[in-house]
């Protein structure tokens, strides 16, 4: 299932000179992820949104092929954001399904598997304010993979977060990713997350412009029983992230 | 209740008075036995004896009707009008300093008016006029709820559940999001319709023989230990009343 921005530029209604995004253009293949990095407030959640159907682009558009928005999946950084504080963990991870009557035993045996991977099993019939922040996080992970969704937006997903628990979300979020073929676009501000998740990283400029360079990251570096550490800490890794750094610095006219 | 929670009721209700008692007295600020303030004992033996007077049951019958009545019209009107000034941001901004001018006015100014439309002694004047500010009180929390609603929780209904429909986002998710803000709304407006209807009472308004009343009554007779049972009575209504919405809203606000 691929993603295909075409032309898009968007300005907010009341601000009537200035352009946020302009002309935006990028394909996502289908299992393919990508990594969008860039300043703050240069529309990077902005753009997630117009993908999400929550704004309208000025111009241009937004398709998916062989898929619809139904089949996306939108994890935020605020993890109260996606989850319902009425509803257990349990009943928070069934609620996509149960809306999509498509709770039937198949899936709620992938329930259990989240549960038992992102260690939630234990809290299953607590609600959210019972939980801790990182178990808030693990449980928004679970909302938006529960329903086995093509395409995932994660929208600075991992801010705020622990260094232990990130390496297992990125850990667990990569296994899920290439054993379902998933779509993946990412925006961050971490180099490491963005090198160890992405198969490619564009950057967007302060003019909200999708810069003309890109980093493609070499598959075979991403063995799939290599450590986060190994993999980070390989040369090859190293320069690329090297790289990544100085095409930020140079978009955001620091150097 | 667990038993702490009961322990800690009873402590307050016998010996907050009698400390306040106390603490008054040791300041030499009142002389009970010169103005006739009768023994917190005797209010007590007296407060336990009003349960077996057939006027004081039938003025609690009364009361509560009142209360009662008031506040699930006020809840009606409050939530029913709060859902159509929301329907968009302009809207609610047109009506909202009207509804702000209106809640600053004390609902004993309103009284004049409505005796002369309904007339004193009508059935009906005290709940009428305890509906007025207890609707608004209503309708200014759940227009704030409506107001406050995460946005980005909206949005990602709508991606979880692959359903646009605006009905089932109303009640999948926007009852649940205004809900607490409707029952702080809810408690503050039984709080309010009490003190009015009682007050309301006390003044001899309406036809019926409410708590109010009874003061009123037992005041002229210097039937100071009622007097002080009625007003623990309309205390313990109010208690109650609000335990009763905890119970239920606990259920549902998490």
């Amino acid at each position: 299932m691929s993603i295909k921005i075409k032309d898009l530029s968007f300005r907010y209604e009341k601000e009537l000179t200035s352009i946020l995004l302009n002309e935006i253009n990028i394909e996502i293949n289908d299992g393919e992820t990508v990594a969008l990095l860039g300043a703050s407030g240069s529309g990077k959640s902005t753009l997630f949104n117009i993908i999400t159907s929550l704004y309208e682009p000025t111009n241009g558009k937004v398709t998916f092929s062989n898929s619809e928005l139904f089949d996306l999946s939108y994890i935020q950084q605020s993890a109260m954001d996606m989850i319902f504080p009425w509803k257990t963990v349990q009943g928070n991870i069934e609620f996509a399904l149960k809306e999509r009557d498509k709770l039937n035993d198949k899936t709620k045996k992938r329930i259990y598997t989240l549960l038992e991977i992102l260690r939630l099993n234990h809290r299953k019939d607590y609600y959210p304010k019972q939980l801790s922040g990182g178990e808030l996080k693990r449980l928004s992970f679970a909302c938006g993979l529960s329903y086995s969704p093509k395409i995932i937006l994660l929208d600075e997903a991992f801010t705020g977060v622990d260094l232990s628990l990130k390496l297992e979300l990125w850990s667990f979020l990569k296994k899920e990713i290439s054993t379902n073929r998933i779509t993946t676009f990412i925006i961050s501000h971490d180099f490491d997350e963005a090198i160890y998740l992405a198969d490619r990283i564009i950057f967007l400029n302060q003019s909200g412009t999708i810069y003309s360079k890109q980093i493609v990251i070499d598959r075979k570096l991403k063995d799939n029983d290599i450590s986060i550490e190994a993999f980070l800490s390989n040369a090859e890794v190293i320069n690329i992230k090297k790289e990544a750094i100085k095409t930020f610095r140079t978009i955001n006219g620091n150097e | 209740m667990n038993k702490t929670k009961i322990n800690t009721f009873l402590i307050g209700l016998l010996l907050l008075p009698l400390l306040i008692g106390i603490f008054l007295f040791t300041l030499g600020l009142f002389s009970p036995e010169t103005i006739g303030f009768p023994s917190i004992k005797d209010i007590y033996i007296d407060f336990v004896k009003s349960f077996f007077d057939k006027y004081v049951i039938n003025a609690i019958l009364v009361t509560s009707k009142y209360v009662l009545i008031s506040t699930v019209i006020s809840i009606f009107i409050g939530v029913i009008l709060s859902f159509l000034l929301n329907i968009n941001k302009y809207v609610w901004a047109s009506f909202e300093p009207f509804i702000d001018f209106l809640r600053s006015i004390p609902v004993t100014f309103f009284i004049p008016a409505f005796a002369v439309i309904l007339g004193v002694s009508s059935p009906n004047i005290i709940w009428i006029l305890a509906v007025i500010p207890s609707s608004l009180i209503i309708l200014v929390n759940v227009s704030y709820g409506l107001t406050q609603q995460n946005a980005n929780r909206l949005h990602q209904y709508q991606l979880l559940s692959g359903n646009k429909s605006r009905f089932k986002l109303f009640y999948k998710i926007t009852i649940f999001e205004i809900l607490p803000f409707f029952i702080t709304g809810f408690k503050i407006a039984l709080s309010y319709a009490i003190v009015i209807v009682t007050v309301l009472e006390y003044m001899n308004m309406g036809s019926q023989i409410g708590l109010g009343t009874l003061v009123s009554d037992e005041m002229e007779q210097l039937n100071y230990e009622r007097v002080y049972s009625i007003i623990m009575i309309v205390g313990l209504i109010g208690f109650v009343l609000n335990k009763i919405i905890d119970k239920i809203s606990e259920k549902y606000v998490k």
